[in-house]
């Protein structure tokens, strides 16, 4: 695919989905090319690291740390780590929302503001846990599941509610404002429902369904990977069905794979280079790198 | 002998004296019975018995079915519900509510011939334009009259207004071809009534800021005058004051200049009404160039997915949503099955690898 | 045959793809912006008249107080800022901008519509003709397909929350109580929107409404625009039942299948619904093509009320007379 397209497409005729897609702020702001998003976490990092220098810097030199820190080789946080804690620290998000019953849609936007808040900050920072809270809680209000703080803190041990609302305001800001996001679960069940026209027969099988539920369970892992950055939500659930099995257990089984060859055929026609196919299968490759690196 | 004729005297006298006080202590209000319905007096109102003097305010309508005149609260009270008879006795017609309307003529047969005058030129509306020679235009001025003396006289009433009915359907484009017309003479009237009015106005206003600015140099120059003389002590004072005099702007001819523009505007603009073209009414925008459409370009209109709402199974949703909660909140499924496919296809040929490519 | 719209009749000036300058460092953005004059104080924000520096535009600056609400930032200001980011239409507010000034108060910098159309239908020297109320009807069926195609509910449709700009063009505002509809397990609550505008649905309790409630609420702001006055005003929750069914009659489980299940339906009394003349009768002014829409967004049964889409595509919109250019409806402060 050549880049024969100028960097900001220009509006078709009529208005189509893709401009709607284009005028969201998840387009806006948060979709990134894999370089820059490695860019944006050099330099968080690289803040973090000055920020903990001049911390010890500072230090009163009567203490006794003073005398035994040394701003040049204090054990740094590497972006890797970085990277780590991060995603451990998601996990632990989606099981505080497990307790508290929300919904999928809640999950994941917490989680996708929690990614989105460390790629502009280093965890060297500020503590990802209490982050995490407010991003959950933040999230709840968002997504409509608004839950009082109260109540909040009551379910998490040694948290007062100024630990989890002080942050509130910063998470805003970094996010600049942007609180919508935009999650494959509803591409996904789009998906469900179109193979169900365009493949009668298959669409209709128990098959599809287990695919389907499959393909749920790999969304849900998505989340912790990088690809709400480089792909739109409707590739990434694409990605995900291709990826899918009828039965997880069996290592050969493709049938996701095979279901949505024959699906991308009949809807875009093989021949086409540009587009669906495509995107779904780099899509796809970057799924199935990270995904490797999880397992 | 005498003393008999003064007692048939007497009684007599005190005989009519009885009648006359009998007839001032009854004052008999006329009841619809007693009522003189051919000479109803002026002021009253012959189906409420209300007069003038006792409300002042009445006003009396009539209906050109009969022409039976009431006043306007038993128009009200018996015809807002509806149709209903005439409440005149002997009069059974059936009266409409919309169809009252004030007499314009004192005499009421004028009123009913102008009625029918009206009625008639509706239909017989040719002018002497229209007809090739004078004989042939008396001719049609003849046959109106006709028409209009049998309809008024109650002559032969059902068979003029068939000679009416046809004559009407015979003629119907010219008829209604003659009354655009003349509705369009009365814009046109209009409009150039109002353009000299116009006119009116704004030579009006040209006065008096003629007024004002001839008050202002006249101060303007007296101060001048002043000024000079105070200043130029050698030169002569009549020349000052000439030469302040002539100097200044020549308001009057200033004026007389402006006037004459108006009136050519207004020739303008009056033969352009009359030809048709309307220059005074800037703001109607020529048709659109682009036909209106309700959207304004702003949806898709071949979308990537065909909806198919029998076909989709979904164990959990469909039954869901069967319950009457949400069948009686008008939820429906298939708008939930249409965003997900909307969502589905929106972003999907957005490849942003190389959108947010930065440009070089 | 369709027409081949250009992409310039949508927002002639605006292209909404162009990537927004990505917000900075915020205390450069309160730099960018002058706040000039108070205009107003809501329950959660005070609202002024600014100017953006760069551009001499005004602008509303609204200052979100953050004092009040216990449970951190305010959720109308979560929703203002959520759906007006992602909402960018001719016909509906713009959401210019989101700052912090000095005391950590979150500023949203909004355009600024000097007039709304609760003021025009209340000011006693303006005269509305045909169509000028076809003109905003149309531009408040525009913006509200677009919120509905996103799947956004407005929830408080009403005159006061419908502005316009300097010139003509009619604004949908205040969202504040907006709501993206999800899955079909959702609970949505029925306490919403403003108790003249309120749908019957909601009147009865549901919890599961759709769009539809916006459309009824413009049904009822087109009957507003024709008559000058409150179509349906009810003096309370309860007085508001009656006042809706006396004008349009009680739904019955004929007319509206499932609404005798309604959490909140009870024994009310039975009116008749108006008849075609009576209807006429009330709102003399109006065609009939005017009263057909009215009455296909006035219907009580939400499955049956018209949506954004059927309502754009009546011949109300397309049939002469056209509807009046914004710039000269009547209310519009200059060309």
């Amino acid at each position: 695919m050549t880049a024969d397209e100028p960097t900001i497409p220009k509006p078709p005729k009529r208005i189509t989905n893709d401009d709607l897609y284009r005028r969201s702020t998840q387009y806006r702001f948060w979709s990134f090319t894999t370089t820059e998003l490695q860019d944006l976490r050099t330099a968080s990092n690289r803040k973090g690291i000055q920020k903990v220098k001049d911390k010890i810097s500072a230090l009163d030199q009567t203490l006794p740390e003073a005398q035994v820190l040394n701003p040049e080789n204090f054990p740094m946080v590497s972006q890797e780590e970085e990277l780590s804690l991060v995603t451990f620290f998601a996990r632990k998000c989606v099981d505080l929302a497990n307790y508290f019953r929300l919904p999928a849609q809640v999950k994941a936007t917490a989680v996708s503001y929690l990614y989105k808040f460390f790629l502009h900050h280093s965890v060297m920072e500020f503590q990802p846990q209490y982050i995490m809270y407010t991003c959950l809680f933040l999230a709840a209000k968002t997504e409509n599941h608004f839950i009082g703080i109260r109540k909040f803190v009551e379910n998490i041990p040694k948290t007062t509610p100024e630990q989890v609302l002080q942050n509130e305001y910063l998470l805003l800001e970094t996010m600049k404002f942007s609180l919508a996001v935009h999650h494959p679960y509803q591409p996904l069940y789009g998906f469900y429902l179109d193979v169900q026209v365009l493949l009668p027969k298959l669409g209709k099988s128990q098959t599809w369904g287990y695919v389907y539920d499959n393909a749920r369970q790999l969304v849900h892992e998505s989340l912790f990977t990088d690809l709400k950055f480089c792909y739109t939500p409707p590739q990434i659930a694409l990605a995900c069905l291709w990826l899918s099995k009828e039965n997880t257990k069996d290592e050969n089984d493709h049938k996701g794979e095979l279901i949505l060859k024959r699906y991308l055929a009949k809807k875009f026609g093989v021949k086409k280079k540009k587009g669906p196919p495509n995107a779904a299968s780099s899509g796809t490759g970057a799924m199935e790198t990270i995904s490797r690196r999880r397992m | 002998m005498i003393l008999m004729m003064i007692k048939l005297i007497f009684d007599y006298s005190s005989d009519s004296f009885q009648i006359h006080h009998k007839a001032k202590t009854h004052i008999i209000l006329p009841t619809m019975s007693e009522l003189d319905w051919s000479n109803i007096p002026k002021d009253l109102c012959p189906v409420c018995k209300t007069d003038k003097y006792l409300s002042p305010e009445i006003q009396f309508k009539i209906n050109p079915e009969c022409y039976h005149k009431m006043c306007d609260s038993c128009v009200d009270r018996l015809f807002s519900l509806g149709p209903s008879e005439c409440p005149y006795p002997n009069c059974s017609k059936i009266l409409r509510k919309n169809r009252f309307k004030t007499q314009v003529f004192a005499d009421i047969e004028v009123e009913k011939e102008c009625d029918v005058r009206k009625r008639v030129l509706n239909v017989y509306n040719k002018t002497e334009k229209d007809l090739d020679s004078l004989d042939l235009y008396n001719q049609y001025l003849e046959e109106i009259e006709e028409i209009v003396y049998n309809l008024t006289n109650k002559i032969d009433v059902e068979a003029t207004n068939e000679r009416l009915e046809e004559y009407s359907i015979i003629n119907k484009q010219s008829i209604q071809l003659n009354n655009s017309r003349k509705d369009q003479e009365y814009e046109t009237h209009i409009k150039i009534k109002k353009l000299k009015r116009q006119l009116k106005i704004d030579k009006k206003r040209l006065v008096e800021e003629l007024k004002e600015a001839q008050d202002k140099l006249k101060k303007e120059k007296e101060q001048a005058t002043i000024d000079q003389l105070q200043n130029a002590a050698s030169q002569n004072a009549n020349d000052i004051i000439k030469k302040v005099e002539e100097s200044g702007p020549n308001l009057e001819e200033e004026f007389e200049k402006k006037i004459s523009e108006l009136e050519k505007n207004y020739e303008i603009q009056k033969e352009a009404i009359i030809k048709g073209d309307d220059l005074l009414v800037k703001k109607e925008k020529d048709i659109p160039a682009i036909p209106f459409t309700p959207f304004n370009g702003d949806r898709m209109l071949k979308l990537p997915y065909k909806l198919d709402v029998d076909t989709y199974r979904d164990p959990f949703y469909l039954k869901m949503v069967k319950d009457v909660q949400y069948t009686a909140s008008g939820y429906k499924i298939e708008m939930f099955f249409e965003r997900s496919l909307n969502d589905a296809f929106t972003g999907l040929d957005c490849s942003i690898q190389e959108e947010k490519m930065p440009a070089f | 045959m369709r027409l081949e719209l250009t992409h310039q009749n949508i927002t002639p000036n605006t292209d909404w793809t162009q990537t927004q300058q990505p917000l900075e460092h915020s205390q450069r953005m309160a730099d960018r912006y002058s706040k000039n004059k108070k205009v107003g104080e809501g329950t959660y924000a005070v609202v002024y008249l600014g100017t953006q520096l760069s551009t001499n535009r005004s602008i509303a600056i609204k200052e979100i107080k953050t004092e009040n609400f216990k449970d951190g930032l305010d959720m109308s200001a979560i929703r203002e800022m959520k759906y007006l980011q992602e909402l960018k239409h001719e016909n509906i507010i713009e959401l210019v901008d989101v700052f912090s000034d000095d005391s950590n108060n979150l500023n949203l910098v909004l355009e600024f519509l000097p007039s709304d159309l609760q003021h025009i239908i209340k000011d006693n020297t303006l005269t509305f003709k045909l169509p000028d109320v076809k003109s905003w009807t149309l531009m408040m069926l525009r913006g509200l397909h677009h919120c509905h195609r996103n799947g956004i509910l407005h929830r408080d449709l009403k005159p006061d929350n419908l502005l316009i700009s300097p010139n003509g063009n009619l604004k949908l505002a205040d969202f504040g109580l907006a709501r993206s509809l999800g899955t079909p397990d959702e609970n949505l609550t029925s306490n919403v929107v403003t108790r003249w505008y309120r749908a019957p649905e909601l009147l009865f309790g549901s919890r599961h409404y759709t769009e539809v409630v916006d459309l009824w609420a413009v049904g009822v702001i087109f009957a507003e625009l024709l008559l000058r006055t409150p179509y349906l005003p009810g003096k309370d929750d309860a007085d508001q039942v009656v006042v809706t069914f006396q004008a349009l009659g009680t739904p019955t489980e004929d007319i509206w299948p499932g609404v005798s299940s309604l959490p909140h339906y009870n024994n009310i009394e039975k009116f008749p619904p108006p008849s075609r003349g009576e209807l006429r009768n009330r709102f003399l002014a109006a065609p009939e093509s005017a009263l057909d829409l009215m009455c296909g967004l006035l219907i009580m049964d939400p499955n049956k009320r018209w949506d954004t889409t059927k309502s754009l595509m009546h011949h109300y919109f397309s049939e002469r007379p056209p509807p009046t250019s914004p710039e000269l409806l009547p209310g519009t402060k200059n060309p």
